[in-house]
C-alpha cells in the first residue's frame, strides 16, 4: 500500500518526513531524540530477523559495547583535536563491528546447516541471549573500565564538525535531535540500499531455502556474517548516541532488559519493511512513557501486548495499518508476507 | 583438600538443578518443536510456591510437593489455552508468545511478593553438616543432590524403558509419523510440556533455601539452560545431563578461584566448547533439519 506513494525510496522518503514531523508530534524533543536512537537500535534486530533469518536477543549487548566505547572515547580523547562526536560514532560503530564479528563466527560457525527457521534459529537465539548475559557480568565486573553499578558518569556531548574548525556544538535538545535524526536517515539510506542490491537478494534466497541458496553457490556463513556485524555497528552506533543523550552509560544499557526491549520493538513494529523499526519502537518508547506513569506495574500490560501481537497482528502495528490502508482503498493485498 | 570436596559437591549440586531445568526445555523443543521461553518461569513459580506455602505453615517438603502440583496445573492452563494455539506458526511467534508471558508472570511476581529477594529457611533436620569420611558437607545440599539424581534416573528409566517414554522419544525422531500411527499429538504434547514444567518447579523448589528468591531467578536459570541446550545439543538427554554437570562443576570450582567472575564461568565454558567442537558436545535428534 504505502509501496505505491514515492517508488524506488518510498521508505526512506517515508522515514526522512517522519523525522522532520517526530520533534512537534511528540510530548518533548528528548522523547523523540530517545525514539529516533531506539529506533537504530531496533533496525540492528529487524535486519537480521528480516534477512537472516535469524532472531538475535543479544543486540542489547552490542548497544551497551557501542555506549561504553563512545563515552570512553569522549571522557578521554574527547577534548583532543580528534575528538568530534562523528569520530566517536565512527569509533564505537568499528568496534562494536569487531564484537559481532568475533560473536558472529562462533555463533554461526555453530548452527552451520541448521536452518536458520529450525534449530539453527532457535540455538542462535539461545547463543546470542547468552552473549548479552556475558556482556553484562563483564560490564558489572569490570568497573574500572564501565563504572560498574554506578556507570559511566559525565560524559562531555561533544561538538561535531572537521578537526582543526570550530565545531557545531550539541548541547541543545534541537541541535542533538537534529543530529540524531541525521545520523539515523543516513544508516536508512545505506540499509535500503544495501537489502535492493544484489547481495541483499542473496539474503532473500537464504530465507526461502538455505540448502538451496547454498547449492546455488551462495556461501550463507559469509553473508549471514556480514548480516550480524552490520547490524551489530548499527546497533553499537545507536548506543554511542545514547550515552551522549543522557551524558552517562548506565549498566542498564547493556544488561539483558535492554536486549529485550530491542526484541519487542521489532516484533511490535512489525519486519514486512524497514518501516516497522520505526514503527514498534514510536508504539514502545511512546507507550511505556504514557503508561509508566500511570500504573507501576505495566510492563504487564507490555507481555499481554506482545501475546495479542502473535494471536492477532503478527505483522506487528506495520500489518496492522496496512490492513486497515487496504480496507479503506479496497485494493487486494501487496503480497507482502511477514 | 576439604574446600576442593565441597565445591565439587556444590558444581554436582548446581549442575543437577541445572540439568532439571534444562532438560524439561530440551523435551520441550525435542517433541514439540517448541521454543519455550517461558520456561524459567515454571522454576521461578516453583520457588515462590515453596516460600508462601512454608510461610503458611506446610513442611518443607509438603510445599515442594504443593508447589510443584500448583505449577503444573498452571502449565497445563498455559498450554492448552494459550500456547497450543501457536504451534503451527513459525518459531518467531514461540520465543514471542512464551516471551509475553514471561514479562507478565514476573510483573505477577513483582506485584505479589514485591521485587525485593527473600529467604527460605533450610528445613529443620537438615540444617546441620554431613560428615562424609575426613570431609563434611551440609545436609540439605546433600538432599538436593540426592533428590535430583534419583529425578535424573527416573526420568531415564521412563524415557527409555516405558511405552510412553518411547513414544516420546519417537515424536522427537519423526512427529508426522507418530501422529499418523494413530497417537493423540495433542495430548502427549501437553503431557510432555506439563513434565518439563514439573522438572523446572522442581528445580526452583529445591534452590530456594540455598539461594532464596528474587523475580529475576527464572530469566537467569533461563539463560543457563540455554548455554546448557547450546553445548549439549537441542533434544539430547545426555547432552543435556553432560553439559549441565560440565558447567555447573567449572563454575562452582571458579568461585573459590574468582568469587564475583563465578557468574561468567558458565559462558566462558560455552565459548570455549564451541570453538572446539564448533557443532557442540552432542548431537542429538535436533541435527536433522525441519
Amino acid at each position: 500500500m504505502i509501496s505505491q506513494l514515492t517508488g524506488r525510496f518510498r521508505t526512506v522518503a517515508i522515514y526522512i518526513l517522519a523525522l522532520c514531523c517526530l520533534p512537534f508530534a511528540m510530548p518533548s524533543v528528548p522523547l523523540a531524540t530517545e525514539i529516533v536512537i531506539m529506533t537504530l537500535a531496533t533496525l540492528s534486530c529487524h535486519l537480521l530477523l528480516a534477512y537472516g533469518p535469524l532472531l538475535s536477543f543479544g543486540q542489547g549487548a552490542f548497544f551497551g559495547i557501542g555506549a561504553y566505547i563512545g563515552g570512553l572515547y569522549a571522557l578521554h580523547v574527547g577534548s583532543s583535536p580528534f575528538g568530534g562526536a562523528g569520530t566517536a560514532l565512527l569509533i564505537g560503530g568499528a568496534g562494536t563491528a569487531i564484537a559481532a564479528l568475533a560473536v558472529g563466527m562462533v555463533a554461526l560457525r555453530r548452527i552451520a546447516g541448521l536452518g536458520g527457521h529450525g534449530v539453527g534459529g532457535v540455538t542462535f537465539l539461545m547463543l546470542t541471549f547468552a552473549v548479552a548475559q556475558v556482556a553484562y557480568f563483564a560490564a558489572y565486573n569490570i568497573p574500572q573500565v564501565t563504572g560498574g553499578e554506578n556507570g559511566l558518569l559525565n560524559i562531555p556531548r561533544l561538538p561535531v564538525g572537521v578537526p582543526g574548525l570550530p565545531g557545531l556544538p550539541l548541547e541543545s535538545a534541537g541541535a542533538f535531535y537534529l543530529f540524531c535524526a541525521v545520523v539515523l536517515g543516513l544508516v536508512v539510506l545505506l540499509v535500503d540500499l544495501f537489502v535492493n542490491s544484489t547481495v541483499g537478494q542473496a539474503f532473500r534466497a537464504i530465507g526461502e531455502n538455505e540448502q538451496r541458496a547454498s547449492a546455488i553457490g551462495y556461501n550463507v556463513f559469509v553473508l549471514r556474517l556480514a548480516l550480524f556485524v552490520m547490524s551489530g555497528a548499527i546497533a553499537g552506533i545507536a548506543g554511542v548516541l545514547y550515552g551522549m543523550f543522557l551524558g552517562l552509560v548506565p549498566l542498564s544499557a547493556i544488561d539483558l532488559t535492554q536486549s529485550e526491549r530491542i526484541v519487542i520493538m521489532t516484533a511490535l513494529g512489525g519486519t514486512g519493511s524497514l518501516l516497522g523499526a520505526l514503527l514498534g519502537t514510536i508504539c514502545f518508547v511512546l507507550g511505556s512513557d504514557l503508561l509508566s506513569k500511570i500504573w507501576p506495574h505495566w510492563p504487564f500490560a507490555l507481555g499481554a501486548a506482545i501475546v495479542l501481537v502473535v494471536f492477532f497482528a503478527r505483522g506487528g502495528v506495520l500489518g496492522l495499518i496496512e490492513n486497515l490502508l487496504r480496507a479503506v482503498t479496497g485494493k487486494p493485498s501487496q503480497g507482502r508476507s511477514v | 583438600m576439604q574446600l576442593l570436596v565441597s565445591q565439587l559437591l556444590n558444581g554436582v549440586g548446581l549442575g543437577m538443578i541445572y540439568f532439571l531445568v534444562a532438560v524439561g526445555l530440551t523435551l520441550i523443543f525435542g517433541v514439540m518443536r517448541f521454543v519455550n521461553f517461558a520456561h524459567g518461569v515454571f522454576y521461578l513459580l516453583g520457588a515462590y510456591g515453596v516460600l508462601t506455602l512454608s510461610e503458611h505453615g506446610a513442611n518443607f517438603f509438603v510445599a515442594v510437593v504443593g508447589s510443584i502440583a500448583l505449577v503444573m496445573i498452571f502449565a497445563l492452563v498455559l498450554e492448552r489455552g494459550v500456547l497450543s494455539r501457536v504451534y503451527e506458526l513459525p518459531p518467531f511467534f514461540h520465543i514471542l508468545s512464551t516471551f509475553g508471558v514471561t514479562l507478565m508472570v514476573e510483573e505477577a511476581v513483582r506485584t505479589f511478593w514485591t521485587a525485593a529477594p527473600h529467604r527460605v529457611p533450610t528445613p529443620p533436620g537438615f540444617r546441620g553438616l554431613a560428615t562424609l569420611g575426613p570431609f563434611f558437607y551440609p545436609n540439605y545440599r546433600l538432599v538436593v543432590i540426592a533428590i535430583a539424581m534419583v529425578c535424573a534416573v527416573a526420568l531415564w528409566v521412563f524415557l527409555e524403558r516405558t511405552r510412553y517414554g518411547a513414544t516420546i522419544r519417537a515424536g522427537a525422531e519423526h512427529r508426522e509419523t507418530v501422529r499418523l500411527l494413530g497417537i493423540d499429538v495433542a495430548r502427549l504434547f501437553s503431557f510432555n510440556f506439563v513434565l518439563g514444567a514439573g522438572l523446572a518447579a522442581l528445580a526452583g523448589a529445591l534452590v530456594s533455601p540455598i539461594r532464596g528468591v528474587d523475580p529475576n531467578m527464572g530469566l537467569e536459570a533461563l539463560a543457563i539452560a540455554f548455554v546448557v541446550c547450546v553445548v549439549g545439543g537441542l533434544g539430547s538427554f545426555r547432552g543435556a545431563l553432560v553439559a549441565a554437570l560440565l558447567v555447573g562443576i567449572m563454575q562452582s570450582l571458579a568461585t573459590s578461584l574468582w568469587g564475583s567472575g563465578a557468574s561468567l564461568v558458565a559462558y566462558l565454558v560455552m565459548m570455549l566448547v564451541l570453538l572446539v567442537k564448533p557443532q557442540g558436545l552432542f548431537a542429538g535428534p535436533g541435527r536433522s533439519t525441519s
